[in-house]
């Protein structure tokens, strides 16, 4: 009963959190919708709502890319001068998130390319600091179960491809679907997948070897 | 959101942390679906630590901050918005009327386009020249052979002549041709053979000089220089080659070629306004006033249609002929209009 009653608590938290990270609600699909056909028919303020919605999101799945600051600046001023200049030729969309995703990555890796760098992804780099939690109470799970679960996570992400790690991102972080997913990297649906089930399989396999530790944490899991 | 009931007892936390409906019901608020994995954390209590884990896993990646780079949002908008003031200038000033001149460019190239292909149009094909009763015309075929028309004659040919296929004219009257050789030396090709279409035959040659008169139902060939080939097709099909100097005369409606008394320098004298009367009844001669100049004559006194003459007259006019056969025949020609009716003085 008492285990019932701290999701429930759990489940207060994470809905007031949510609407802080998340940049896009579906809510807004409809908007963006607006606002894009707006653009498109030459409204430069709606193009610069579209930029003001999307800075942080796309600012920060290009961050993954590259830590280079000013790489990213230029990519986003690269991609929003040139949705200005085709606005007549850009087609209507299902998802404004996910055609500026899209152009936005390819924009991106075409830069890097150019410098010749290696096309890498990183994850879990930013961590929340003291003060930020993951937004559940403390008391069901202990500081140091927390830190090694994240140890064993950060561990396995390393074992993965750049390709995975982006994939393992775009699905848990943006919330995106399959389709979505081998749409923006243009790969098959079936090649996502794939990919998927290597990360999985990556993670399964690195775990095997910390079993013994797990059982260790479930034992110290603290319950009241 | 319905749940497929799994067999939980395999999962670890990697299976949970792959499973649609676990994230679902962590990422997506919906009551249900929490209730259901509640429900299922209380039945398999060994699984609540990999459960956990996964959750936390989802949380950690999905709960990531934003990043929050060092550069300046508004500042980088700014630098956008010149970016598109300047590119607008550009269009508003430059492409745009480039845009203008470029479509009007096309716009009247395109009207040329079409003005010079309905020239073409109306000029493709034949080309066709013809002399009236008297008058007597030099033409220049592409191939720089020359025509010489008699009067009342015509002829047309294609207008361009390909270089691999043989030269075509076609011919109705009188005419003298100075063939263009054009044959490489001891390479003799289709191409290069010169073909006059006149009554039902062809007269295939190279470079030559020759007289063609088609009169009458009755043509006659007079080659003066190189070679001739007379060949008629169908029915009453021959071939037969010409010589220099021979004169030979077809009759259509007999199919008949025979030799002729005439000699082939005496049947081009025309072309140098003469009229050679050798071998020349004087109804030939009527008939030459008929068909060159365009009298109707009624001969009245029929005897004196076989008679003979010798000799050159000057034919630059049907007058010189009239007068010659006045003279020398002793007639009496009298005129209405262009009917002309001779009789015995």
């Amino acid at each position: 009963m008492v285990f019932i009653f701290l999701l429930s608590l759990k489940c207060k938290t994470f809905s007031a959190i949510s609407h802080l990270n998340q940049q896009y609600q579906p809510g807004r699909m409809q908007d963006d919708k607006d606002i894009w056909d707006a653009f498109r028919s030459g409204d430069e303020s709606s193009l610069q709502m579209i930029f003001d919605r999307y800075y942080t999101p796309l600012f920060n799945y290009g961050h993954k890319f590259s830590a280079d600051d000013h790489l990213i600046e230029d990519a986003l001023q690269d991609l929003f001068v040139k949705l200005w200049k085709n606005r007549k030729t850009i087609k209507d969309t299902e998802s404004v998130r996910n055609y500026l995703y899209k152009s936005f990555r390819r924009v991106l890796l075409r830069m890097l390319e150019v410098q010749q760098r290696k096309y890498s992804f990183t994850v879990l780099d930013e961590w929340p600091g003291p003060g930020q939690e993951l937004g559940y109470d403390q008391t069901l799970i202990s500081r140091e179960r927390l830190e090694s679960i994240r140890g064993n996570l950060l561990a396995a992400l390393e074992k993965m491809t750049p390709r995975q790690r982006e994939i393992i991102h775009l699905r848990y972080y943006e919330e995106m679907e399959y389709e979505e997913i081998a749409a923006l990297m243009q790969l098959s649906v079936s090649s996502t997948y794939k990919l998927v089930y290597k990360a999985i399989d990556t993670l399964r396999q690195y775990l095997s070897k910390t079993d013994l530790l797990i059982l260790l944490a479930v034992t110290s899991l603290k319950k009241i | 959101m319905e749940h497929q009931h799994q067999d939980y007892t395999q999962y670890t936390t990697t299976t949970f942390f792959n499973d649609e409906q676990f994230i679902h019901h962590i990422l997506k608020w919906d009551d249900a679906a929490i209730a259901y994995w509640e429900q299922l954390s209380g039945q398999y209590p060994d699984k609540r630590a990999a459960m956990e884990e996964a959750r936390t896993w989802i949380l950690l990646l999905n709960r990531q901050p934003a990043y929050h780079p060092g550069t300046d949002k508004s500042q980088l908008w700014k630098k956008i918005a010149n970016h598109i003031a300047v590119d607008e200038h550009r269009q508003q000033h430059y492409y745009k009327p480039l845009k203008l001149v470029a479509k009007w460019t096309a716009a009247a190239a395109a009207v040329l386009l079409f003005m010079i292909a309905v020239r073409e149009m109306a000029t493709h094909g034949e080309k066709s020249f013809s002399t009236t009763f008297g008058k007597h015309e030099q033409v220049i075929l592409p191939d720089e052979s020359v025509v010489t028309l008699n009067g009342n004659s015509a002829i047309h040919y294609a207008r361009s002549w390909k270089t691999d296929k043989p030269r075509e004219i076609w011919l109705n009257g009188e005419a003298y041709f100075e063939v263009k050789h054009v044959a490489i030396k001891n390479r003799l090709q289709q191409s290069d053979s010169f073909q006059v279409h006149v009554s039902d035959l062809s007269l295939m040659v190279l470079g030559t000089k020759f007289n063609v008169r088609n009169r009458r139902s009755i043509t006659e060939i007079s080659l003066l220089e190189g070679s001739l080939r007379i060949e008629k097709n169908g029915a009453g099909a021959f071939v037969k080659i010409l010589r220099p100097g021979d004169a030979f005369m077809y009759d259509s409606s007999k199919q008949l070629l025979t030799a002729m008394e005439r000699k082939a320098p005496a049947n081009k004298a025309w072309t140098a306004n003469e009229l050679d009367l050798d071998g020349y009844t004087l109804q030939e001669i009527l008939d030459v006033l008929e068909d060159n100049y365009g009298y109707q004559i009624t001969l009245a006194t029929p005897a004196l249609a076989q008679k003979r003459l010798t000799g050159t007259v000057p034919a630059a006019n049907a007058n010189d002929i009239l007068f010659v056969i006045r003279k020398v025949f002793n007639l009496k020609i009298s005129q209405q209009a262009n009917h002309l009716t001779i009789s015995q003085n």
